[in-house]
């Protein structure tokens, strides 16, 4: 094998599959990342769970197979001191690394035994543009749970139904959904279970502008996300998710709708003296003027009263939350306005837009 | 006139009940007992008030003529026994004779009952012992007895039962025995009219398990591979994996020739199986069930037959280890590695999948078999010289930490300096790795620390829920608020668990738990308390019930209650991620140097433990 390559291409692409090596693996070959010359370079890394797999321009000039450990190909490429990278691979798995005066030899892997990540491809896929399925993901996956015991909310779900994607996360206290309608052919109704953790890889590897689409390809136990140079398998989770749609109250007692970046400064403000070290205090929302929602934070260390306009429909409220609930869903709303709906001091308080249903955040309030 | 004077019948009868019939749980017992002895496939049995004020026992069995049934409540009146020579030879569940006379006498009676060979039954009615009434009534074939107003005649007695829940919480329990030790008979418990347990009765032992343990805990059993010991013994039941240990022995049960007895030798035995399995103060759920010969076992020796004595202790000692360690090594319900020293039985870790070389069964105490680990066995210091921090010096023997004021241990490892304590500078100890992302590894003065985070991560959070909730009282403060859940989550436990956490159902509300039966076995869950975050609900339940049923939290609203219940809260937390970034990791070095004792956590596990530098350096052979 013989490739010649620019040192900031392979900085980049080491840098994307280096998030699916194990850094303690059982398996030492997955320690490192398998460099691939066929008809283009290809570097993988893989954890049994999570598979990357990225391209990389360079000039090949004899094919072949080698596996780098990880961290050590990274550290030399990151330290080479032109731009230009020769790499070069003995019959014997020696690797040669050349640039200017600079010339390393170090060994590697038979490339055999590494895992083939599995392929996943039955014909479905589904089309998102890059920038919109990682806002989806920004929006979601901050409620995905971390309570072991119920795997199915370790993940994010992920439904598609004719033109319409839906990605919704839940942890047991709250639900955040998100909703979009895609170009392109329609799709047939299938919905999985996606790991948190893979999500939050797509996310680093996902442009913010990015136009490119995405392609989402799932299988029974695995999916893939084809973002084109990168692509990243991960197996899914199994099992029933809860059914959500029935916990979305569609009435409201209370209606409020109110600037979500005032509202999350107020609650912000108000966490400064809530987080206390061993005990947690409730944020209070309240109303005596019908224009006007009180924010009020009252614990040990002191108190805030913060007043912010807004318009209601229905009963002025009197209601306790979680502040980090409700920071959480107002943080990911890019929207002018968000519309609060409230159903007394126990029922489900929903945030959803204005206008439309691209997202619904359902939060439960602390009941006194 | 002579002092000495003979009894009458109903003051004997009165004193024999003082020892057969303690409290309407006895009552049960005998009544169930009588009817199994008459063969009967269904057992109902209904109570009212914890059986004070009623128990009825209905079953189908082989009934009694007019004779029989006037004479079974005579004294030592029985149809199980009838020459000395037969006591050798027991079968039935009762043979004394004396049962039924003594609860005559502290009760009101009515008896039923109809072979069915007969057209007509006989029903008789007594009261304190004498039979007021008689007649012949048209009934099911079969028994049915009710006692009525039991202890009325015996305030001493009466003054002594406990509340209605903790009575009937005893007859469940003792009627979820029954069922498991005899899966072909179905068994039927009521208590004021609501069905608490009903098994199938099809001799089918899981799904009879299934209806007395719930499914939960049905579910997690390892059966034991169907094995008798040299043909005398037959040995079968369920062995818990450790992992759901509880902290009373009370999920133990052992059967012999289907009757449930204590066992002080079984007990060992099942305690040696699960050595250095189960985390400290917990016992395993265990169920057996022995067959013996019944002439190689004496069941006469307790009024109750709870106790029996065994001709060969030795044989059923080891049955009952092997069976166990077996089972165990098939569920694969071992921990990998054990830091418990096993110097008793010289097992190497590791070796524990293989054919356990245990220490001679019958007395566990004796030198091991086969070629000891040197260094495992540095006779009284703990293999590894690892020490459990302990500033106290109690807890942590169990661990074989040496306590630091008592003598110094001889063997390896041995710690200069009798201050255990690094406290406050716990932060300073330098982070060198991570473990199996569950130790965290620091180095500290030179010596090795392995931290245990999820241990540590549950004092913490133990100690932060206790330290708000005595402050809220302090400060008058009302109930903490409630977060509600999305979709309520409903969990099913064990009977007796149940019975025992809706007997303080409302003390748990108050503390924020939103928590409403739903069934007789099952809970709903519709919120927790804000300041418990993740936690696995059932869990939490679980260790709560172990609390209640033991006892130790008499007052719902004091101290020791809140302790119980964040104890198990915490039991129940979830450590968010196992893989911890370095900034958690500083703040939780932070955190537990801040608390008074960082060593154990709530449930008397040691948090971290520490490997000398001395004692690593002998291993290496760098000292000698």
């Amino acid at each position: 094998m013989k490739i010649i390559g620019s040192r900031d291409r392979w900085m980049e692409a080491i840098a994307i599959v280096q998030k699916a090596v194990p850094s303690r693996s059982t398996l030492a070959i997955l320690d490192g990342i398998l460099v691939e010359a066929d008809e283009t370079v290809k570097l993988t890394g893989y954890d049994l769970e999570t598979g990357i797999e990225c391209l990389m321009e360079a000039d090949i000039r004899e094919k072949g197979h080698i596996v780098v450990p990880s961290r050590m190909f990274g550290d030399i490429i990151r330290k080479l001191p032109e731009d230009i990278v020769m790499m070069e691979v003995s019959e014997n798995g020696q690797i040669t690394i050349d640039s200017g005066k600079t010339h390393f030899t170090i060994k590697g892997i038979a490339a055999d035994g590494y895992p083939k990540i599995p392929v996943v491809d039955n014909g479905k896929a589904v089309s998102i543009r890059q920038s919109l399925l990682k806002d989806m993901i920004r929006q979601t996956i901050f409620a995905v749970s971390s309570d072991e015991s119920r795997p199915t909310l370790n993940g994010c779900y992920l439904r598609c139904e004719g033109n319409q994607v839906e990605m919704v996360a839940i942890d047991g206290f709250r639900l955040a959904l998100r909703r979009k309608t895609v170009e392109g052919d329609e799709v047939g109704t299938m919905s999985f279970i996606v790991p948190g953790r893979t999500l939050q890889e797509v996310v680093r590897v996902l442009e913010s502008g990015g136009e490119q689409p995405v392609l989402i390809r799932p299988s029974g136990n695995h999916i893939l996300f084809d973002m084109g140079d990168v692509k990243i398998t991960s197996r899914l989770i199994q099992g029933e998710y809860m059914n959500y749609r029935g916990i979305i109250p569609q009435t409201a007692d209370s209606t409020l709708v109110v600037s979500p970046v005032a509202m999350m400064d107020a609650i912000a403000r108000a966490s400064l003296i809530i987080s206390s070290e061993d005990k947690r205090f409730p944020v209070r929302l309240s109303m005596s003027e019908d224009d006007t929602l009180v924010v009020t934070a009252n614990t040990d260390i002191g108190t805030l009263r913060e007043e912010i306009p807004v318009e209601l429909t229905g009963n002025r409220i009197d209601i306790d939350f979680n502040p980090r609930y409700f920071l959480d869903a107002l943080k990911v709303i890019d929207q002018e306005t968000v519309t609060i709906a409230f159903n007394g001091s126990m029922g489900p308080c929903v945030m959803k837009p204005s206008e439309g249903s691209d997202f619904a955040y359902l939060v439960l309030p602390l009941r006194r | 006139m002579g002092r000495i004077h003979r009894l009458d019948d109903l003051t004997i009868n009165h004193i024999a009940a003082g020892e057969v019939v303690e409290r309407p749980l006895s009552v049960v017992k005998e009544l169930v007992e009588n009817a199994l002895d008459a063969g009967a496939s269904v057992v109902s049995c209904d109570i009212r008030n914890g059986g004070i004020s009623s128990i009825v026992v209905t079953d189908n069995g082989c009934g009694m003529d007019r004779v029989d049934a006037r004479m079974a409540f005579e004294r030592h009146a029985t149809s199980k026994l009838r020459t000395i020579g037969d006591l050798d030879a027991i079968g039935t569940m009762g043979f004394r004779g004396e049962a039924l006379a003594s609860i005559a006498s502290v009760s009101r009676i009515q008896l039923r009952t109809r072979r069915p060979e007969d057209e007509l039954g006989i029903e008789l009615t007594l009261e304190a012992g004498t039979i007021i009434r008689e007649s012949e009534v048209g009934c099911p074939s079969g028994t049915r007895i009710q006692v009525e107003n039991l202890f009325h005649n015996v305030p001493a007695r009466f003054k002594f039962l406990k509340k209605d829940a903790t009575e009937a919480g005893h007859i469940v329990e003792f009627i979820g025995r029954m069922a498991l030790s005899r899966p072909d008979v179905s068994f039927r418990l009521v208590n004021q009219g609501n069905e608490l347990l009903h098994t199938p009765g099809n001799n089918d032992g899981s799904s009879t398990l299934h209806s007395v343990l719930g499914r939960d805990m049905a579910r997690s059993l390892v059966p034991l591979a169907e094995d008798g010991e040299s043909g005398i013994l037959t040995l079968g039941g369920y062995a818990g994996p450790p992992s759901l240990g509880r902290s009373t022995r009370q999920h133990q049960a052992f059967f012999l020739n289907g009757r449930w007895i204590r066992s002080r030798v079984i007990g060992a035995a099942v305690d040696e199986a699960y050595k250095g399995r189960l985390v400290k103060g917990t016992h395993p759920v265990v169920i057996l069930f022995l067959k013996i010969p019944s002439n190689l076992v004496d069941v006469n020796v307790h009024p109750q037959k709870l106790e029996v004595r065994f001709m060969d202790e030795g044989v059923v000692f080891r049955a009952v280890y092997h069976a166990l360690q077996n089972a165990l090594a098939a569920g694969e319900a071992v921990a990998a590695f054990d830091l418990q020293p096993r110097p008793r039985t010289g097992e190497m870790p590791g070796s524990r999948l293989a054919e356990p070389q245990a220490a001679e069964p019958g007395m566990p105490t004796a030198g091991a078999p086969g070629e000891p680990i040197p260094w495992l066995l540095a006779d009284s210091g703990p293999p590894f010289g690892i020490h459990a921090e302990s500033p106290a010096t109690d807890e942590g023997q169990a661990l074989s930490a040496p306590s630091p004021d008592g003598p110094k241990p001889q063997g390896s490892g041995a710690r200069e300096d009798a201050k255990p304590v690094f406290g406050r500078d716990l932060a300073a100890a330098r982070v060198i790795g991570h473990l199996s992302n569950t130790y965290l590894l620091l180095e500290h003065g030179g010596d090795l620390l392995l931290l245990d985070q999820h241990a540590a991560h549950e004092k913490i959070l133990y100690e932060r829920l206790l330290a708000s909730a005595l402050r809220r009282r302090s400060e008058g403060e009302g109930m903490p608020p409630v977060q509600g859940l999305l979709e309520p989550l409903v969990i099913e436990l064990p009977l007796a668990d149940a019975l025992a956490l809706a007997e303080a159902i409302g003390s748990i509300r108050s503390m924020g738990f939103d928590l409403v039966p739903f069934g007789p076995k099952s809970f709903r869950l519709g919120g927790v308390p804000m300041e418990v975050p993740r936690m696995d609900p059932a869990r939490l339940l679980r260790s709560l019930a172990d609390h209640l049923r033991h006892g130790d939290v008499a007052d719902p609203s004091g101290t020791r209650w809140q302790e119980a219940l964040f104890d198990a809260a915490c039991h129940g937390a979830i450590k968010a991620k196992d893989a911890l970034d370095p900034r958690e990791v500083d703040q939780l070095l932070k955190d537990l140097s801040a608390l008074e004792d960082p060593y154990h956590c709530p449930h008397g596990r040691p948090v971290i433990l520490r490997i000398e530098r001395q004692e690593i350096d002998k291993r290496f052979k760098r000292i000698v």
